[in-house]
């Protein structure tokens, strides 16, 4: 490195070079940080485009009424609303129907609110119960037992013309279901 | 010659290694639920809880007890497994009712449980169900049939008692039929045919002693009694 | 024949010469460490950093054939155990790569935290250090997610449960870990350009560094007690050090690198080979729900604490954990950067350790047996022990059914068999009285759900009245405290 002159008018010709070396200094400098950057950030817009998508939710139908009986809860599931093709057996999302009579429904996400692991519906003690920590909840989906800090999330329910449909598409956790 | 042999020597390595105790077996692949069809595992899985197994004493009618599997009719067993009995502790299994067997698995497990079945059936059986007979004949026929292990009046003796409300609220009318009939062998009750000492029990005595039974049934505990009402025929 | 040796001298010195491969030699694998450091407790860094070798070079085999697609990848990992010639052996070495490398790595951090080498002037050695077993622990979570399994799956949706926990950004920060608002497709590339890219890519930077740092700071000397680390004097020392008794590392010191290495190697190779690879367990279908969600060895002990913690505190504690035990490691070397380094001397660094080990060594015990979680299918596959129902009345027994189909064995033992997350009933009637009895069946309470409404009357007249003769033999029927006649205490 060449140690530059304190003055520049020390030496007119010296300094006209120098200061040509500075420009195209400068000039690499910007034309380089502009096009890193147009490059840079579409790469954290791609990146981050499902950090600002808002969540989708989906009429989704979850078949005829008649499949449900009435004062019963039964397991079902239904097909992811935006799928890729290879999204294979992931697509298929479950829940669990509770029927209470008529077309009063309730749906429960399948996820514990602890930690998310599927909760599995006891018909006999009535009770959904998680593999995971222990987590139980009544049929109404209220927490019993076990570290969840709320009751199982439940999908906003429609019936209509006797086909009962749930907004649904997202997997729900805390930062969503905030009730 | 050294490359011969470092050859032979690799090869061998691979070989080996690829027989190692650690390479998982194909019969180690995860197989789902639903494509278990061995009666052994369906059994221990489903059954095993309440309704033991070799004699060994259960909470229920133990699905070995030879009477119980002569009288037992295949139909019967099978919905049983598929729908359960109401208002008693036999939940449905199949998947419409809320369980988790298919249909072919509880096929399995009703052609294995009835496997047991006598060879050569007692000619003279009573049948399977039948109409509740005459509760006053009953308390007779209970009397000579049953008091001596279950207490005058079926209040207790050293069997216990099998007319507590609450019991008989918990049992549906063919499960008693049943008991009657068949036993229970693993808790030392005997079936119908040596109970009374010299002779069997007739139908008319069995019904009888269930008619008996039921119109014990009372509403001791402050909330309508929900009709026992068996799938049953 | 003294030509021929001209000649190959000729040709070493021109390619030394082009390449200054003997400046190479004496700037790294030559350069100078203190004799001291020639130990076995040396030995676990590079063990690590083989670790990681071992981990790139099956890795890379496994990419061949692996499929990163939802749909595929399963298929692939069964292709690979079953039908690939050797595939089993490379996913077996991976993951048995996997569990040394994160094992050792513990090693080398205790190694390095208890003989105070973290400590001036060595800072940035141990802040890479940090950060690489940040990027060590994000390959072993990430790889977990590459045995696109039933596991992998729910164990992303235990990572969906923990961020969606974050305050304000949950949501924000959710989507970005799965790329979409669910478990699917876009999640598992997303986890393989993690896997496979990123966090190797890290490691490779980073570790060039943490190299960069062993050379020019030094290796750290054995510490003697009672040789005090001071800014002004241990460059000075550490020189002095190097001088009078500093051997060249390769190949004066790396001896029992070698050893260690080989050790390493072999005992991966053993494990390989006898237990074989993880899974795959079932296949990641979400409906597929008769599953137990387990995470790898690793993480069971984060597990465990998530059922073990207060609730209250949960929350905080798995989002603040990370980042206060994190921002502890980096403050580290500037709080406590000089004075004493043998561990001789430092009983709290002594007790930091072992508590921690014992703590890590407890926690996965219990993440492994879990003894929290329900046994989902007790109540129909456990009988109750015969001694049990020996003896019972008509009306006990049907009591022992309604204990059964009400599921309660799912988290009451009898007699040791069953869940394990309430009390054994075995003796509960000797505990109990019928009221007590009662009024826990029906309220519920102590984490058990309340079962008035699903019990009618008669089944919870049954159900008392044998878990009252639930005792031991010979033992009475606990009694009611506050009624006349109780004998007095002896």
């Amino acid at each position: 490195m060449n140690e530059e002159p304190a003055n520049p008018c020390a030496c007119k010709t010296e300094s006209k070079k120098t200061s040509r070396r500075d420009f195209l200094l400068a000039t690499g400098f910007g034309l380089n940080t502009l096009a890193g950057a147009m490059i840079g950030i579409p790469l954290l817009g791609y990146v981050l485009s499902s950090f600002f998508k808002p969540n989708p939710l989906t009429k989704i139908s979850l078949g005829p009424v008649e499949n449900f009986p009435e004062g019963k809860t039964r397991f079902a599931s239904y097909r992811n609303p935006m799928p890729r093709q290879w999204d294979g057996q992931t697509a298929d999302i479950p829940c669990w129907v509770r029927r209470i009579q008529g077309n009063d429904f309730q749906v429960f996400a399948i996820n514990c609110t602890h930690l998310g692991c599927p909760v599995r519906w006891f018909e006999e003690s009535k009770l959904f119960m998680c593999p995971c920590h222990g987590g139980a909840f009544y049929e109404d989906g209220g927490h019993a037992a076990g570290p969840p800090p709320r009751g199982l999330y439940t999908y906003e329910v429609k019936v209509e013309q006797g086909e009962l449909f749930i907004m649904g598409g997202v997997l729900p956790n805390l930062s969503n279901q905030n009730v | 010659m050294i490359r011969t042999t470092l050859l032979l020597a690799t090869l061998f390595a691979l070989a080996a290694c690829d027989g190692m105790p650690g390479r998982p077996k194909p019969a180690s692949r995860w197989k789902s639920p639903s494509e278990i069809t061995d009666f052994a595992t369906l059994y221990r899985q489903n059954c095993l809880g309440c309704h033991g197994m070799d004699q060994e004493v259960s909470g229920s009618l133990p699905m070995d007890a030879k009477t119980y599997l002569a009288v037992l009719p295949r139909e019967v067993l099978f919905d049983v497994i598929a729908g359960g009995i109401p208002s008693t502790a036999m939940p449905g299994f199949s998947t419409k009712s809320g369980g988790t067997l298919t249909e072919a698995q509880i096929k399995i497990l009703a052609d294995g449980i009835l496997a047991k079945k006598p060879s050569a059936p007692d000619a003279t059986l009573p049948p399977y169900a039948a109409e509740p007979g005459d509760p006053a004949r009953g308390a007779t026929a209970f009397a000579a049939a049953c008091a001596s292990c279950h207490g005058e009046g079926g209040t207790g003796g050293k069997a216990g008692s099998v007319v507590h409300p609450a019991y008989l609220d918990l049992v549906s009318s063919q499960y008693l039929r049943t008991i009657v009939i068949a036993g229970r062998p693993d808790l030392g009750c005997p079936d119908f045919a040596n109970r009374i000492p010299g002779r069997r029990m007739t139908n008319e005595e069995i019904s009888d002693v269930v008619a008996w039974l039921t119109s014990n049934r009372k509403n001791e505990f402050g909330q309508p009694l929900v009709p026992v009402k068996s799938s049953l025929p | 024949m003294n030509k021929v040796i001209q000649a190959a001298r000729g040709i070493f010195l021109w390619v030394d010469d082009r390449l200054h491969l003997t400046k190479l030699y004496e700037s790294t694998a030559g350069h100078h460490v203190p004799q001291s450091s020639g130990s076995w407790f040396y030995v676990f860094g590079s063990a690590t950093l083989l670790c990681f070798m071992v981990q790139v070079a099956t890795g890379i085999m496994l990419a061949m054939v692996y499929v990163p697609s939802a749909a595929e990848a399963y298929a692939s990992l069964e292709y690979l155990t079953f039908h690939q010639y050797l595939g089993w052996f490379l996913r077996a070495v991976h993951y048995w790569g996997s569990n040394f490398m994160v094992g050792i790595m513990l090693l080398h951090m205790t190694q390095v935290f208890l003989f105070g080498a973290y400590k001036y002037p060595r800072e940035i050695t141990w802040i890479t250090g940090v950060f690489l077993m940040v990027l060590t622990l994000g390959l072993a979570f990430t790889g977990q997610v590459m045995r696109f399994d039933e596991d992998a799956y729910w164990g992303l949706g235990i990572g969906v449960a923990i961020l969606g926990r974050v305050p304000f950004l949950g949501e924000q920060l959710v989507n970005l870990m799965l790329g979409g608002p669910i478990i699917a497709s876009d999640t598992l590339s997303r986890f393989f350009a993690l896997h496979v890219f990123v966090l190797p890519g890290g490691v490779l930077a980073i570790v060039s560094l943490h190299l960069r740092m062993v050379l020019t700071k030094g290796i750290n000397e054995y510490p003697r007690p009672g040789q005090l680390v001071q800014r002004e004097t241990y460059d000075k020392e550490y020189a002095a050090i190097l001088k009078k008794e500093g051997v060249p590392f390769f190949p004066k010191a790396i001896s029992k690198d070698l050893v260690a290495a080989s050790i390493v190697l072999f005992g991966i190779l053993a494990c390989a080979s006898f237990f074989g690879p993880k899974g795959p367990l079932g296949p990641p279908n979400p409906v597929q729900i008769d599953t137990l969600p387990r995470p790898d060895f690793f993480f069971l002990w984060i597990f465990a604490v998530a059922a073990l913690m207060p609730d209250w505190m949960e929350s905080v504690a798995l989002l603040g954990g990370p980042v206060i035990i994190g921002l502890f490691l980096l403050a580290l070397p500037f709080f406590n950067g000089t004075g004493e380094k043998s561990w001789r001397r430092r009983p709290i660094a002594v007790l930091t350790v072992l508590l921690t080990y014992v703590a890590l060594g407890l926690l996965t015990y219990l993440g492994h047996t879990s003894p929290w979680s329900p046994e989902m299918e007790a109540w129909k596959s456990d009988p109750t022990p015969k001694e049990f129902l020996a003896g019972r009345s008509p009306l006990e027994l049907q009591g022992s059914l309604v204990i059964q189909s009400m599921q309660c064995r799912n988290c009451h033992a009898i007699d040791g068999i069953g869940g394990q997350r309430g009390p054994d009933l075995a003796a509960v009637g000797a505990r109990l009285t019928k009221d007590q009895l009662i009024r826990q069946v029906i309220q519920g309470g102590g984490n058990m759900p309340a079962y008035g409404k699903n019990l009618s009357p008669d089944q919870v007249e049954a159900v008392v009245t044998y878990m009252v003769s639930l005792r031991p033999p010979g033992v009475t029927p606990a009694r009611d405290s506050t009624l006349p006649g109780r004998p007095p205490l002896e």
